[in-house]
């Protein structure tokens, strides 16, 4: 047995993925940021009914707009309209403001003014406790592979806590489903001071595609201040990294 | 009727009370099985299942505003008539168990034991690790559970009411989110039923690529949850490659739609993404690697006695029990309950594979069956990769076009279980009633009643061993 231990350990070698990843990290048809090509003789008006959440609307002038904390990255934008809206294979979609995810030519992401403090904090530590709000679980799967082999969180110092008394942030999954808003709430009071709320996914940064739904209500931000928003529906493990990265002050 | 068949309302007949009431009580006596039950005004649907012939059957009756249970004598039935006496459509009485299903719950809503040395433990709704969130009440005494008691509801997001008017553009999306791990098998689901509405099937190679990927789907999860039961009792080794292999499995699902849950991959008429031999090909090497690879680290887990004796005798859900609470999926199986869809109730070409069964119903014939089916799925998705072509993409902007006044039932096996799918369109068209019961509603019943009598300390290997989907149950 222990022979056998030690031949799949050998065998198994080193699994961990580099940080910046390399291009092959990423499946071939990841859909990442997307991008708007240039205004005129698009065919903006296409996208509008086939996109499911809103992350794609027109503004009263008709000028394209996009919201990463709505978008689903379903890819319908760019196959009813090939060249108008573009996935790119940027990965980097985590954000400390809300209005940072909303934009109109290009997504531009703005260091953290509390950079300093963050690092000083937690740099070499981050313990994370996920509350799932009612969202469908895959949010919260891809949190979990954080800890697996390939992406090993810990490295950096990012472990799980399986207590909100333990942690440094409370990530938010779900579009707070109606019968989660008063654990929710719990979870935070819970928490230790210096504490951090991070909003993971479509649903709990806008509502996602359960925004109307009259038993959500509308996202983490409706209910505690969210420090860091990580968009995607799910977010790419890496998303999520990066997103947890810049939480910990090691990069901008 | 049969699965992935859909009839004209009209053609259901609507039976008298006490006419249904024996209708069903006679069925279910001779061994038929609820497969959805429910109220659309101002009917109740009934829609049994005949697992030996795999057929269904619909019926239909006026609903009196009291309805006598028939838990006492029939279990499965329990889950449906607490789900619709909360949603207000009918009126239960002599329930042996009436409590809410999705409602908050207070304090007085527990079964309590009471006594000088009964302690009570309570678990959730916050998980801490992102589970679903589900509060779990034990009575104990000691280290002995006594009684188990589940209060879900928390993830609750309304979606049946969501989905009603459909087809629309949020509709597969709210298929595949209802629940997240299982996309790939709700919206089969959602897809057989709409071609069954619109007459619009899909082309034979992209109902292969859709097998293809419901069996990848299997293939992570099931070696995922193994890896979960070795991380239970500490067996690091095969926990760590298992949750890797399991990455390893989604990242071939993503290679085929770019995330990792298959979200994308099922269009009502076809696929949603366009699959080409290339495509086949990467993934038939991966999944040779992947699979040798979670061969070995089975094979550590299969070769330690002291996993194996752990595992033994621990969570012993007996066949009977399993058989009247009407589960489904590898925690029947693993109880002796020969249920599979995919063989029962085949639409389309039947894959090539035994029903994988267990004796005991403990917690090593859950992580035997899986291991089976793993086996199974890995061979299957290894000949689907050699004999298709590809397909293309039906667009986005196609919905299928349905027939009014039809009911539509699709069956389909997702790795937990059966999933169903019952959809009445109306007059004009769209969807008017849209019922889902997703494996999870059934089974965690099953997982109550396993830890009586058991150690509270086996919780964790127990559950995982269930891995049951509170979102799928809360809908």
């Amino acid at each position: 047995m222990l022979l056998m231990l030690m031949k799949n350990r050998l065998l198994q070698g080193r699994q961990t993925k580099p940080f910046p990843p390399e291009p092959d990290d990423l499946p071939e048809r990841f859909r990442g940021v997307p991008e708007l090509a240039a205004a005129e003789g698009q065919c903006w008006e296409k996208i509008v009914p086939v996109c499911p959440a809103g992350g794609f609307s027109l503004s009263d002038g008709g000028a394209p707009r996009i919201d990463l904390g709505k978008c689903v990255y379903c890819g319908a934008c760019q196959s009813v309209c090939p060249g108008a809206v573009t996935h790119t294979r940027d990965y980097r979609l985590a954000a400390f403001e809300r209005e940072e995810l909303v934009f109109t030519t290009r997504f531009e992401r703005r260091s953290s003014p509390r950079r300093r403090e963050l690092r000083k904090l937690y740099r070499n530590s981050l313990r994370i406790c996920q509350v799932n709000t009612g969202g469908c679980g895959a949010c919260d799967s891809n949190i979990d592979m954080l800890s697996a082999p390939a992406w090993d969180m810990a490295r950096f110092g990012i472990r799980p806590a399986i207590s909100p008394k333990q942690a440094d942030v409370l990530l938010v999954s779900g579009p707070v489903a109606a019968n989660m808003a008063k654990p929710l709430l719990r979870a935070y009071e819970a928490m230790g001071e210096p504490k951090l709320v991070a909003a993971v996914g479509a649903c709990a940064i806008s509502g996602g595609i359960y925004r109307n739904s009259p038993e959500c209500r509308g996202g983490a931000g409706n209910f505690l201040p969210v420090d860091l928003f990580i968009p995607g529906c799910p977010p790419h493990p890496l998303t999520l990294l990066e997103g947890l990265l810049r939480l910990t002050g090691r990069i901008e | 009727m049969k699965n992935g068949e859909s009839i004209p309302l009209n053609s259901i007949p609507v039976l008298g009370p006490a006419e249904f009431r024996e209708k069903m009580t006679g069925e279910l006596r001779r061994g038929a099985r609820i497969a959805s039950w429910f109220v659309s005004a101002p009917h109740m649907y009934l829609v049994l299942a005949y697992d030996g012939r795999g057929a269904l059957e619909a019926l239909a009756t006026a609903p009196e505003t009291v309805w006598n249970s028939v838990c006492a004598e029939f279990p499965q039935a329990g889950m449906f008539e607490r789900e619709m006496a909360e949603q207000g459509t009918i009126r239960v009485v002599d329930h042996p168990w009436l409590k809410p299903v999705r409602a908050p719950r207070d304090e007085k809503s527990f079964f309590r034991v009471d006594g000088s040395e009964v302690h009570e433990v309570g678990l959730g709704p916050v998980m801490g690790d992102g589970a679903a969130p589900v509060h779990y009440r034990f009575q104990c005494h000691g280290e002995k559970v006594l009684h188990l008691e589940a209060a879900l509801g928390y993830s609750h997001r309304g979606i049946e009411k969501l989905l009603l008017g459909a087809p629309h553009s949020r509709t597969l999306h709210y298929v595949e989110t209802l629940a997240g791990d299982c996309s790939a098998g709700h919206a089969a689901a959602y897809c057989l039923a709409m071609e069954a509405l619109s007459g619009e099937t899909a082309a034979p190679e992209a109902l292969k690529i859709r097998s293809l990927a419901l069996e990848l789907e299997r293939l992570a999860h099931h070696v995922g949850d193994i890896g979960e039961l070795c991380g239970a009792v500490s067996f690091t080794p095969p926990a760590a490659a298992c949750r890797r292999l399991m990455g390893d499995y989604m990242e071939m699902t993503a290679a085929l739609c770019g995330n990792h849950f298959g979200r994308g991959i099922f269009r009502p008429g076809g696929l949603g993404v366009a699959v080409d031999r290339e495509v086949l090909k990467r993934l038939f090497y991966r999944l040779e690697e992947a699979y040798s690879e979670t061969v070995d680290a089975l094979n550590l887990m299969r070769n330690s006695p002291s996993v194996m004796g752990r595992f033994e005798n621990c969570g012993v859900l007996p066949g009977a029990i399993a058989r009247q609470l009407g589960m489904v999926g590898p925690a029947a199986r693993a109880s002796g309950v020969s249920r599979d869809a995919r063989a029962q109730f085949p639409v389309g070409d039947v894959p090539n594979f035994g029903v994988a069964v267990g004796k005991n119903g403990d917690v090593y014939d859950r992580a035997k069956v899986r291991w089976l089916e793993i086996r199974d799925s890995g061979r299957i998705v290894s000949q689907l990769c050699g004999a298709i072509d590809g397909a293309g993409a039906v667009p986005v902007t196609k919905y299928p076009k349905l027939r009014p006044s039809e009911l539509a039932v699709a069956l389909v096996e997702g790795w937990r279980g059966e999933i169903s799918h019952t959809v009445l369109t109306g007059a004009d068209g769209l969807v008017k009633h849209y019922k889902i019961v997703d494996p999870s509603f059934r089974n965690w019943t099953g997982l109550e009643y396993l830890m009586r009598g058991g150690q509270i300390s086996d919780f964790p290997l127990c559950s995982r061993s269930f891995n049951l989907s509170g979102c799928g149950y809360d809908l």
